[in-house]
């Protein structure tokens, strides 16, 4: 590999910049100099153009197609069949992210791109077994509650990390207290807030203490990351945010900026039951869901993470690839500014949060407007634990919803504001247009004012500035438990609330404290009926998400949207 | 012209007094078609144009159907061209919605933002431009140098800034447009403001004791107007098609409002789809046959109005 | 020579000014800082707590003037997204934008100039009439459109080029680069195609190209040696005024190709109000166009011996 023409590029170009800045050159030398330079750079990468023809061609950029039938059938981690080092050639693997990741540090980022990068080259203490989709142990062996705020981890004593570093008890502390230190700014400390401290016990166990008794400890040990700390107390945060070093199934190669992360496959994983069948593994940036698609159909990746609902069928009938649809714990709805905290209006009557309930077909929408979706008559998905299945959603009535208004005194409708950010949710537009509709007909007016940046809308909501209606959608940090939507989105101390009720945030104070899984359950299915007979927002559904997968790629996605690439097989 | 006289005959009183108006008679006719004829394009385009125009202004007349209006389960009907019904000629949208309907009423959105930014633009333009080369020295200095740095710059990555700041509207989109095309006009008046003002008749007015904004309004502004109509012509194509990608980012005209950016950015995905083409080809084809019609009509009224090519720069 | 310079850099520190005072309104005086660099949990007293911390609370002017300070020396602070410099940020996306600039610059000239020269030649004529559709058909055509339509008709169905991205150097990035090329080029090709036109329509009535003829010239050498080299100099001079709106053209060209360039990198900063990037990115913009304005002066001033600084 010669040097890297772009460095040059660049250097040169800054020089020269320099040069001219500081007056060193003249106007005309630097256009002379430009001249050359831009000359000897094109001829240059003619030639390295040519010297590289020769090297394209060896397996590293073939696509899956090409991977040879042994790799086929070697790399395959079947459980009946050993696989032997010697088979594992294994091909490239392409995955489209829409925009790059703004670290290579697993702990300064709150973004499902990089959860899904960094489960590749780190491992975290537990992962979700996808099946019963409890919190199962990883580097930690096992766990248990020893007292109601302590729970100890039994480590796993086989594990390294890529640079040869060895996993053990201090690395866990030394994370844990990382993430927990506000002097760090990890954007995560909120998924921690409930740790007090670790204690190192002996080389392989640790106890660690949360401030109260914390029912979903375990949900907080997947997507925890371990870094080595050794090299990070050696090299800093500026390495690591350049340098994705894990000990996961993929270790970290080139971050090209804007571009691409590339990945290898790390064959001296500790963990023998997980072999990628891919060698290469790589991330590219393509900004634009249309771009995607293009790229998916011309074979130039073999994942992509949307595909539009109307563009399915032409998925399916291309013969590249297929779409695989999953269920996904986000769930959506349409908040309504019940308490009046951006302003006054009319959903704080509890009469007009109904009338707006039973004016849209969420049936419908579900029907013709989703690759699929599961109703959430309380705002919970059907898999937080905790969901009550016999809350009975509100019917599609328009008749019912007019006279609710007109009891209301609102006989001739109002006008709203409705704010809405970057569509998230599959089909969004469409399906914001259809409400707007079905609302307009009833004699809700919702006027669209769209914000562009997420970040601006999601501190809109939290500043209280959204009202009286906004989009909004939440994933629950992947954590599976009523907990995870309930107390960030009504509880009254959090910044999310725009509806309070006493009842409510006691049942859910309760079910936050007890370890009584049966009790919490109860709890729950209380507070889900105060929840639909308040209606503090829009019902709206759990989402099925649309992933596109070549057809040379046999995968299928995950209930957590925690894309498993290593899970990925060629097909035969 | 003498040529058209029979050669060799001489050119007796009566002739002569009969020659001009035969002579301009006859160049009415001719001229006129060979005009046309020369400008042809130009003429189609204004046709074009009148057309559009027509449709937008009594869309709500050729349709029975509100861009606004439709039921989910009518979703994606084809147009007639592919098999379809003549309930919707050119089928129905995602949501169900009449697309005939929304592109008749996009030509309205389209055409208004087109204009109105258009016109904000001259205002500014033109006044700055007029003051400029009325009161030469720093007022002359400040505001050149303001249209030099306008117009370098590529104020489609300001006008993202500042309606990504602002939130998208109709209002701030044709506020930004404008507020961000005005350079142009400022740059041309400014020009031939000063060229005028050095002219003896200026210094004749002032004499005689008439005041600037009179010398302005009665002697400057009428020479201007052709280049200004030129420019502003073109321009107006310019701003929808910046209108459009302004939607495309999602900053644009907010819907249900029917905008043809918009609408070729909510269909943009369907280009994949074998059946469903057509729904970002309409919108596509709606922004490139308006500004394609504005264009050429621009062109011909450059030949026509602008001879000294003023308005090209 | 050198007072020209003088006055030409005079204008540029003026327009870089101008345009550093208008990015900074738009992000400061418009937009919020506090609502990007905060955890979106931050209750509202910390949040003034922060602004005041940071400064956000002083009179907007000696804001300015800080802000200020710091750009001059290349200081527009870290990425709100990324721990980097946002200068560095830019800095690596330039290459690939110059890049795409340049080789659309290039095939705008091999289109503009020979269609430029038949049109204005034979006015009128069939030939000047397609030139003019094509003209006002390119200057009709929304681009990201026309790229959408090459990425699913070269990219996707014939699949002859990679529909985006920015492959490895060598053969593979030439390949990428055709499309986002062509359609850029077709952004460009319009105006300059117009100014040939009117140029070569100017020099073939002026008294040179009429002796020219006269001394019995044949019609090509005349076209090429006498009239389009008098035509040519506008056109590199608006060629250079044009490079603004080139880097616009970039802008919606990048961000459909997935061209890793600065006008992509500036679509994004917007909307991650990723103010110190936006900052950056905007006056290294403002720079790249003085800079190649003057430039371009520079060398009309080499080739048209009429010109003397």
């Amino acid at each position: 590999m010669p040097v890297n023409p772009n460095d040059l590029y660049d250097e040169n170009f800054a020089r020269w910049q320099y040069f001219y800045r500081k007056g060193l050159i003249s106007r005309r030398t630097l256009i002379q100099a430009a001249l050359v330079w831009a000359g000897a750079a094109s001829l240059g990468s003619v030639l390295a153009a040519c010297r590289q023809e020769p090297a394209a061609t060896q397996a590293p950029t073939q696509p899956v197609g090409a991977a040879s039938p042994t790799a086929a059938t070697g790399a395959a981690p079947a459980p009946t069949a050993a696989p032997s080092p010697a088979t594992q050639e294994g091909g490239l693997i392409r995955l489209a992210f829409d925009s790059d990741l703004p670290t290579m540090d697993p702990h300064m980022h709150l973004l499902r791109t990089g959860i899904i990068t960094f489960y590749h080259t780190h491992d975290n203490l537990g992962v979700r077994d996808l099946q019963s989709l409890r919190i199962v142990p990883w580097l930690a062996e096992s766990w248990e509650i020893i007292e109601p705020t302590k729970w100890e981890l039994k480590l796993r004593q086989d594990v390294k990390f890529h640079n040869g570093e060895p996993f053990t008890a201090e690395t866990v502390k030394w994370n844990w207290e990382r993430v927990i230190n506000p002097e760090q700014k990890s954007p995560q400390i909120g998924n921690h807030a409930a740790i007090a401290g670790v204690e190192v016990i002996d080389e392989y166990t640790v106890h660690v203490i949360t401030k109260a008794p914390y029912p979903i400890f375990t949900e907080r040990l997947q997507n925890f990351q371990m870094i080595p700390h050794k090299l990070a107390q050696e090299k800093g945060d500026a390495y690591l945010a350049e340098n994705a070093i894990g000990s996961g199934p993929y270790r970290f190669v080139e971050w090209k900026r804007g571009q691409e992360i590339v990945l290898t496959r790390n064959d001296d994983y500790w963990n023998p039951d997980v072999k990628p069948a891919f060698k290469d593994f790589i991330i590219r940036i393509i900004p634009g869901v249309p771009t995607q698609l293009a790229e998916l159909l011309a074979g130039n990746v073999e994942i992509i993470r949307v595909v539009p609902f109307d563009q399915m069928k032409t998925v399916d009938a291309s013969g590249v690839a297929t779409t695989k649809t999953q269920r996904i714990l986000r769930t959506s709805f349409i908040g309504l500014d019940c308490k009046g905290r951006t302003g006054p209006n009319p959903y704080q009557d509890v009469r007009v949060r109904h009338a707006a309930n039973h004016a849209v077909d969420i049936e419908g929408y579900i029907k013709t407007l989703q690759p699929g979706g599961d109703r959430a008559p309380a705002a919970l998905n059907p898999m937080h634990f905790g969901f009550d299945p016999a809350i009975e959603p509100h019917a599609y009535d328009p008749d019912k919803a007019r006279a609710l208004l007109k009891e209301a005194g609102f006989e001739s409708g109002f006008e709203a504001r409705w704010l809405r950010g970057p569509s998230s949710m599959p089909n969004q537009d469409q399906v914001d247009q259809a409400i707007q509709r079905d609302l307009e007909a009833v004699g809700i007016r919702a006027k669209f004012e769209t914000v562009s940046d997420t970040n601006v809308h999601v501190s809109m909501v939290t500043e209280g500035k959204a009202g009286p209606m906004w989009n909004w959608n939440w994933g629950s940090y992947s954590v599976f438990d009523a907990d995870g939507l309930y107390w960030d989105m009504f509880h009254p101390s959090t910044i999310y609330n725009y509806w309070e009720n006493q009842e409510f945030a006691k049942l859910i104070e309760e079910a936050r404290g007890t370890l009584d899984q049966d009790l919490r359950k109860e709890l729950y299915s209380k507070a889900q009926r105060i929840v639909r007979d308040e209606a503090p927002v829009i019902f709206q559904w759990g989402f099925h998400a649309v992933w596109g997968v070549s057809n040379k790629v046999d995968w299928t996605p995950a209930v957590d949207e925690i894309d498993r690439i290593f899970l990925a097989k060629p097909k035969a | 012209m003498a040529t058209a006289e029979p050669r060799g005959q001489a050119l007796t009183r009566a002739t002569l007094a009969e020659m001009p108006v035969r002579l301009a008679r006859r160049r009415t006719l001719r001229d006129w078609l060979r005009a046309a004829w020369k400008l042809r394009l130009s003429v189609l385009g204004g046709l074009v144009l009148l057309l559009l125009l027509l449709i937008a202004i009594a869309a709500p007349v050729l349709t029975p159907y509100t861009p606004s209006e439709g039921r989910i389960v009518e979703r994606l009907q084809p147009p007639v061209f592919l098999g379809g019904s003549w309930e919707h000629p050119l089928g129905t949208d995602g949501v169900g919605r009449d697309y005939a309907t929304r592109l008749m009423y996009g030509a309205r959105v389209a055409l208004a933002v087109g204009v109105l930014s258009t016109l904000v633009a001259t205002a500014i333009g033109v006044c700055l431009g007029i003051l400029a080369g009325y009161y030469s020295g720093k007022v002359d200095w400040v505001i050149s140098t303001l249209v030099n740095i306008m117009m370098t710059f590529p104020f489609i990555l300001l006008a993202l800034a500042v309606i990504a700041v602002l939130g998208p509207s109709f209002l701030n989109v044709v506020l930004v447009l404008g507020i961000g095309s005005w350079p142009i006009y400022a740059r041309v008046v400014r020009v031939e403001v000063s060229r005028i003002k050095a002219l003896e008749f200026v210094a004749a007015a002032r004499v005689i004791g008439l005041t600037d904004l009179r010398i302005i309004g009665r002697h400057i502004v009428p020479n201007l107007v052709n280049a200004i109509i030129v420019i502003g012509t073109v321009q107006i194509a310019r701003l929808i098609i910046t209108e459009a990608f302004l939607s495309y980012l999602g900053l644009g005209v907010q819907p249900p409002t029917p905008s043809w950016g918009y609408m070729l950015f909510e269909s943009q995905a369907f280009m994949f789809n074998p059946a469903e083409w057509w729904l970002p080809m309409l919108p596509g084809l709606a922004i490139f046959i308006t500004t394609l019609a504005i264009n050429l009509v621009g062109d011909g009224l450059r030949d026509v109005l602008d001879p000294y090519q003023r308005s090209s720069l | 020579m050198a007072r020209y310079l003088a006055h030409q850099l005079t204008q540029m520190v003026i327009a870089i000014f101008g345009i550093s005072v208008i990015v900074f309104v738009i992000t400061h005086v418009i937009g919020d800082p506090t609502s990007v660099l905060l955890p979106l949990d931050t209750p509202l007293e910390q949040r003034e707590e922060f602004r005041r911390q940071m400064g956000f609370d002083r009179p907007i002017l000696v804001q300015y003037a800080d802000f200020l300070g710091q750009a001059i020396r290349g200081d527009f602070g870290n990425s709100f997204r990324v721990e980097k410099s946002a200068l560095s940020l830019v800095l690596e996306r330039i290459p690939a934008t110059l890049l795409l600039t340049a080789s659309a610059t290039v095939l705008a000239i091999l289109i503009a100039i020979p269609m430029g020269i038949l049109s204005a030649y034979k006015r009128h004529s069939i030939i000047d009439n397609i030139a003019t559709v094509f003209v006002v058909a390119g200057q009709a055509m929304p681009i990201y459109w026309l790229g959408l339509m090459l990425i699913i008709l070269f990219g996707v169905q014939l699949k002859w080029l990679p529909p985006s991205g920015y492959g490895e150097f060598g053969i593979d990035r030439l390949k990428h680069l055709i499309l986002p090329t062509l359609v850029l080029g077709v952004f460009l090709a319009p105006v300059t195609e117009r100014l040939v036109r009117s140029g070569m329509l100017d020099a073939l009535t002026q008294d040179y190209v009429r002796t020219a003829r006269a001394k019995g010239l044949r019609e090509r050498v005349v076209l090429t040696r006498h009239a389009l080299r008098n035509a040519i100099i506008p056109v590199i001079t608006v060629l250079g005024l044009q490079f603004g709106q080139l880097l616009g053209g970039a802008v919606i060209t990048e961000t459909v190709f997935a061209w890793p360039g600065i006008g992509q990198l500036t679509v994004d900063s917007i909307r991650n109000a990723d103010f110190p990037v936006t900052q950056a990115a905007v006056i290294t913009i403002a720079v790249m166009i003085s800079v190649v304005n003057t430039a371009i002066d520079v060398i009309v001033g080499i080739i048209d011996p009429r010109i003397r600084f």
